[in-house]
C-alpha cells in the first residue's frame, strides 16, 4: 500500500526536487520586486480575489494551448513545466467552482441521504449550517454510485458466505425484471437489493430514506406532470438514485403512478412518526453529530476555505517565473491528493485488507509522528478499540485469531482497563445481545469511529497551520497524509465488514427480510463513513498548500521567525530581525491583516511596522492597498 | 446508549476563549448543551478554543459566526486579565456586531488568592458593553448561568429583531417546523473553563 503511494507520486517527487533550489533562492531574487511593483500599476490586484486569478489563469491557459496544440501534457521536462502547469492550474484555481456545481445535486439528494438529517431540514437557515451541508456531503453524487457498486459487490460476498441471505436476495432481484429491462445500465448485481418489507421501517435508515424522500420531493414538485411523463422517467431517475429502486418495486404493484407516489408519501409520514417515538432507531447522522463529527468537519472546512483564500491571494500577488514555480509546487501537492483516490479504490478491492486493521493503532501513531505534528491519536484509537472489542465478542467462531489479536492490541494500549475484566463483562453481554443490538452498535461504532477520524484530520490541519514545532517538506506531509487517510478508510471498511459478519452470525436464525436491511444499512453507512473521511482529507489540500507557501516563500531558510508569543512590539522586531527575508503581508478581509510573522496586525500597526522597517533599511513595496512586500536591502 | 429525544428550537454557536496557557486543548474542542430560555429549548454548539498563544491564529478562524462569546480569565492570575483587551479586539473584529460577549472570571472559589477584584472587572465589562459574571468551573457555581445569561441576551436580540436570523453568520439556526428526534450527548462534555491551569 505504502509502496503504491510513492510509486504513484514519483513524478511529483522529481518535480519537487528540481524546483527546490529555485524556491530556496527566492529571497535573493531581486527581480521579484520589480515584477511586483509593476503589478501595482494595474487595477486588478486591488482586489486580489480568486476571480481575477482564475480569469488570468484561463487566459494564460488558452494562449498556452493555442501555441502548443499538439504538445503532450505528460512530459514535465524542465523547460515546459511552466506551460504544462498553467493548464493544470485551472483545476486548482477553479476547484471551488467545481464543488459549487455539485451543490444543487447535493441539495437534491441530501435530505434523502439520511446521514445529515438536521442540516437537511435546515438548509437555508444559516450559512454555517448550509456550508457544512455542502462539505459534509461533498461527494454524495459519486458516493451513492460507489455505495451502489460496493453494496452490490459485498452483498454477493454475503450471499456466498451465508446461505440465509442468498435466497431472498435472488428473490428481490427476480422481483424486478421490468425495472432492469427498462434500465439496462442498472445491472441487478450492482443494485442493492432493498427489501420493500414494511417491517423494516425504521431500521432501513438510509436506503428507505432515499426512496421516501425522493418520493416526497417528487410529490411536491408536480404530481400531474410526473404522472404524464410516466414510468419511463422513473426508471431514468432511478439510475442516478439507487434507493429509488424501492419506489420502482412499489410501482410494480400499483397501477397508477400517482397512487404509488401518495403511498410513498404516506409511508414517509408514518416512518417519521415512528422514528420520533422509536428511540432505539439507529440514526447514523444523529450519532455522527453527537460524536462531534459534524462540528469537526465544519471547523476543518473553515480552515480549508481560509487557506484556499490565502493561497489564491498569494498567487495573485505573484508574477512570472515565481508564479509558475509556486504553481507547479502546489500542483505537485495536489497530484499527491488526487492520486490518493485511485490508490484507495484499488485498496478497497483487496480482499485481505482487514487483517491490517489490528496494526492500526501503532500505524496511526507512527504516521502522525512522521507528519511532524504533535497530534496524538488517543481518542481515535480508543474508539477503534471499542469497536473492535465488541465485535470480536460477537465472533466466537474465529476466536483463535481474535485472542491473539486482542492480546497484541491490549499490550499496545496499556492505558486501557484490565483486559480480563472487560472481556468477561462483554461475554456476559454477548449472551443477551440481539440482532437489533448488534445493528445499533454497528451503526454507532461507525459513526463514532468516523467522527474521530475527522477530528484527527482536523487536529492535523490545525497543527500544520499553526502548531508545528518542526518543519517537514509539505510534499512529504501530503504523502504521509495519504497513507493516514488510506489507513483510516481501510479500517472503517474493515469494521463495517466485521459488523456485517457479526450480524450474519447473530442473526442466522432471522428471516432475511429482517436481516438484509440491517446488513445493507451497515454497509451503506460504512461507505458513507469512508466518503466522509475522504472528503475531510480533501479539505486538507489548501491547508498543506498554504503551509507550503509559508515555509518556502515567506521565510528565510536560516532564520525562522517565531510565530505567536509576540506582542506587536515583538512582531516588529522579529520582522526586522528576519534579515534577507521577504515578508509578505496579506490582507484577508476588511481591516484585519495577516502576516507570516505576525498573527494579528491591524492597519495602524502595520503602518507603524512598515514605517520602522523603512528606517531600518527595509524597502517597502506596495502592491495594492492590501498587499505589501518588504525587502531587506 | 441513553437515548433521550428532545426538541429544540434554536442552535446557538458559542465560542469560549480562555485567557490561559492551557496545554490540554489543541485548537478547538467541541461540546453541546441544551438550555431553556423563555420556554424555548436551545442547543448550544460550544467551540472551546485553546488558550495557548501559538494557536491564537488558528482559533481566530473559528470566531466567525458565533452568536455568543465567553471570554474566560482567571481571577487568581492577573496576567490572564491583562490579556483581555487584545483578545476582545480580536473577538469584536471577527464576530458580527450582534455577537453577545460575556466576560467570566473563573476560579471564584479561590477567594483567598484573588488577584483581580470583582469591581474592576465589572467596570471593564461595562465600559466595553460585555455581560459579566464570576464563576467557578470547579464547584460549578454560575457556570450554567454564564451559558444562560448569554443565551437570554441572544434570544432577546432575536425577539426585538436586532439579530437577523437570515443574515449570514448570525450564529443562530432556527428550526421553525415540527420537532425532530435527537439524542443528548452520551459523553459528558468536559468543563474547559475548569482546566486546572
Amino acid at each position: 500500500m505504502s509502496d503504491d503511494v510513492s510509486d504513484g507520486s514519483g513524478a511529483g517527487d522529481k518535480a519537487e526536487m528540481t524546483e527546490m533550489p529555485n524556491s530556496a533562492s527566492l529571497p535573493e531574487d531581486t527581480d521579484v520586486h520589480c515584477d511586483l511593483a509593476t503589478i501595482s500599476n494595474e487595477p486588478t490586484p486591488v482586489d486580489p480575489g480568486g476571480d481575477v486569478l482564475e480569469g488570468a489563469a484561463i487566459q494564460d491557459a488558452d494562449t498556452a494551448t493555442a501555441e502548443h496544440p499538439e504538445r503532450p501534457t505528460e512530459t514535465p521536462l524542465n523547460g515546459e513545466v511552466a506551460e504544462d502547469t498553467l493548464a493544470e492550474c485551472i483545476d486548482s484555481v477553479s476547484l471551488e467552482a467545481e464543488l459549487g456545481s455539485e451543490i444543487p445535486l447535493k441539495e437534491q439528494s441530501d435530505p434523502a441521504e439520511g446521514s445529515l438529517p438536521r442540516e437537511g431540514g435546515w438548509a437555508g437557515w444559516g450559512s454555517w449550517g448550509k456550508s457544512l451541508l455542502s462539505s459534509a456531503s461533498a461527494t454524495v453524487g459519486h458516493g451513492l454510485t460507489a455505495v451502489k457498486e460496493k453494496a452490490g459487490a459485498t452483498l454477493r460476498i454475503h450471499s456466498v458466505n451465508s446461505g440465509a441471505s442468498e435466497g431472498p436476495q435472488l428473490d428481490t432481484e427476480n422481483g424486478v425484471p421490468e425495472g432492469t429491462d427498462a434500465a439496462p445500465d442498472q445491472s441487478p448485481a450492482k443494485s442493492p437489493p432493498t427489501s420493500p418489507s414494511p417491517s423494516s421501517g425504521g431500521m432501513l435508515s438510509a436506503i428507505s430514506n432515499v426512496v421516501q424522500n425522493t418520493g416526497k420531493s417528487v410529490l411536491t414538485g408536480g404530481l400531474d406532470a410526473l404522472e404524464f411523463i410516466g414510468k419511463k422517467t422513473m426508471n431514468v431517475l432511478a439510475e442516478s438514485d439507487p434507493g429509488f429502486k424501492r419506489t420502482k418495486t412499489l410501482m410494480e404493484r400499483t397501477v397508477s403512478l400517482s397512487q404509488m407516489l401518495r403511498e410513498a408519501k404516506e409511508k414517509e409520514k408514518q416512518r417519521l412518526a415512528q422514528q420520533l417515538s422509536a428511540e432505539r432507531t439507529a440514526h447514523y447522522g444523529l450519532l455522527f453529530d453527537e460524536y462531534q463529527g459534524l462540528s469537526h468537519l465544519e471547523a476543518l472546512e473553515i480552515l480549508s476555505n481560509e487557506s484556499e483564500r490565502k493561497v489564491q491571494s498569494f498567487l495573485a500577488s505573484l508574477d512570472g517565473e515565481k508564479l509558475e514555480l509556486l504553481k507547479s509546487d502546489l500542483i505537485s501537492i495536489k497530484d499527491v491528493f488526487a492520486a490518493k483516490e485511485l490508490e484507495n479504490e484499488e485498496n478497497q478491492e483487496e480482499p485481505g485488507f482487514e487483517e491490517k486493521g489490528e496494526e492500526f493503532a501503532s500505524m496511526l501513531t507512527e504516521l502522525l509522528f512522521e507528519l511532524h505534528v504533535a497530534a496524538t491519536p488517543d481518542k481515535l484509537n480508543k474508539a477503534m478499540k471499542k469497536a473492535h472489542d465488541w465485535v470480536k465478542e460477537e465472533q466466537p467462531t474465529v476466536s483463535v485469531d481474535v485472542a491473539k489479536e486482542s492480546k497484541g492490541e491490549t499490550e499496545k494500549e496499556e492505558q486501557e482497563e484490565n483486559p480480563d475484566d472487560s472481556q468477561e463483562d462483554k461475554k456476559e453481554e454477548r449472551a443477551t445481545k440481539t440482532v437489533e443490538e448488534v445493528y445499533l452498535l454497528s451503526i454507532e461504532s461507525l459513526a463514532e469511529v468516523t467522527a474521530r477520524c475527522i477530528e484527527q484530520l482536523h487536529k492535523v490541519a490545525e497543527l500544520i497551520l499553526h502548531g508545528q514545532e518542526e518543519e517537514k517538506a509539505t510534499l512529504d506531509q501530503a504523502k504521509v497524509l495519504v497513507k493516514l487517510t488510506t489507513a483510516m478508510c481501510n479500517e472503517v471498511a474493515s469494521l463495517s465488514k466485521k459488523f456485517t459478519n457479526s450480524l450474519t452470525t447473530v442473526g442466522s436464525n432471522k428471516k432475511a427480510e429482517v436481516l438484509n436491511p440491517m446488513i445493507n444499512s451497515v454497509l451503506l453507512e460504512g461507505c458513507n463513513s469512508t466518503t466522509y473521511v475522504q472528503d475531510a482529507f480533501q479539505l486538507l489540500l489548501p491547508v498543506l498548500q498554504v503551509s507550503h507557501i509559508q515555509t518556502s516563500c515567506w521565510q528565510h531558510p536560516t532564520s525562522r521567525p517565531a510565530v505567536g508569543n509576540h506582542s506587536h512590539d515583538d512582531q516588529t522586531r522579529s520582522l526586522e530581525d528576519t534579515a534577507g527575508c521577504i515578508a509578505l503581508i496579506h490582507a484577508l478581509e476588511g481591516d484585519v491583516f495577516y502576516a507570516s510573522l505576525a498573527t494579528n496586525i491591524h492597519l495602524r500597526t502595520l503602518q507603524a511596522i512598515l514605517h520602522s522597517v523603512k528606517n531600518a533599511n527595509f524597502q517597502r513595496v506596495c502592491i495594492s492597498p492590501h498587499v505589501y512586500v518588504v525587502f531587506y536591502k | 446508549m441513553a437515548t433521550a429525544p428532545y426538541n429544540y428550537s434554536y442552535i446557538f454557536k458559542y465560542i469560549i476563549i480562555v485567557m490561559a496557557d492551557c496545554p490540554h486543548t489543541i485548537g478547538v474542542e467541541f461540546g453541546t448543551r441544551i438550555i431553556e430560555v423563555s420556554g424555548q429549548k436551545i442547543k448550544l454548539q460550544i467551540w472551546d478554543t485553546a488558550g495557548q498563544e501559538r494557536f491564537r491564529a488558528v482559533t481566530r478562524s473559528y470566531y466567525r459566526g458565533a452568536a455568543g462569546a465567553l471570554m474566560v480569565y482567571d481571577i487568581t492570575r492577573r496576567s490572564t486579565y491583562n490579556h483581555l483587551s487584545s483578545w476582545l479586539t480580536d473577538a469584536r473584529n471577527l464576530t458580527n456586531p450582534n455577537t453577545v460577549i460575556i466576560l467570566i472570571g473563573n476560579k471564584a472559589d479561590l477567594e483567598a488568592q484573588r488577584d483581580v477584584t470583582y469591581e474592576e472587572a465589572k467596570q471593564f465589562a461595562e465600559e466595553n458593553g460585555l455581560l459579566f459574571l464570576e464563576a467557578s468551573a470547579k464547584t460549578g457555581e454560575n457556570v450554567e448561568d454564564a451559558f444562560l445569561e448569554a443565551a437570554k441576551k441572544i434570544y432577546q436580540n432575536i425577539q426585538d429583531g436586532s439579530l437577523d436570523l437570515n443574515a449570514a453568520e448570525s450564529g443562530v439556526q432556527h428550526k421553525p417546523s415540527a420537532p425532530q428526534g435527537g439524542r443528548l450527548t452520551s459523553e459528558p462534555q468536559p468543563q474547559r473553563e475548569g482546566c486546572g491551569c
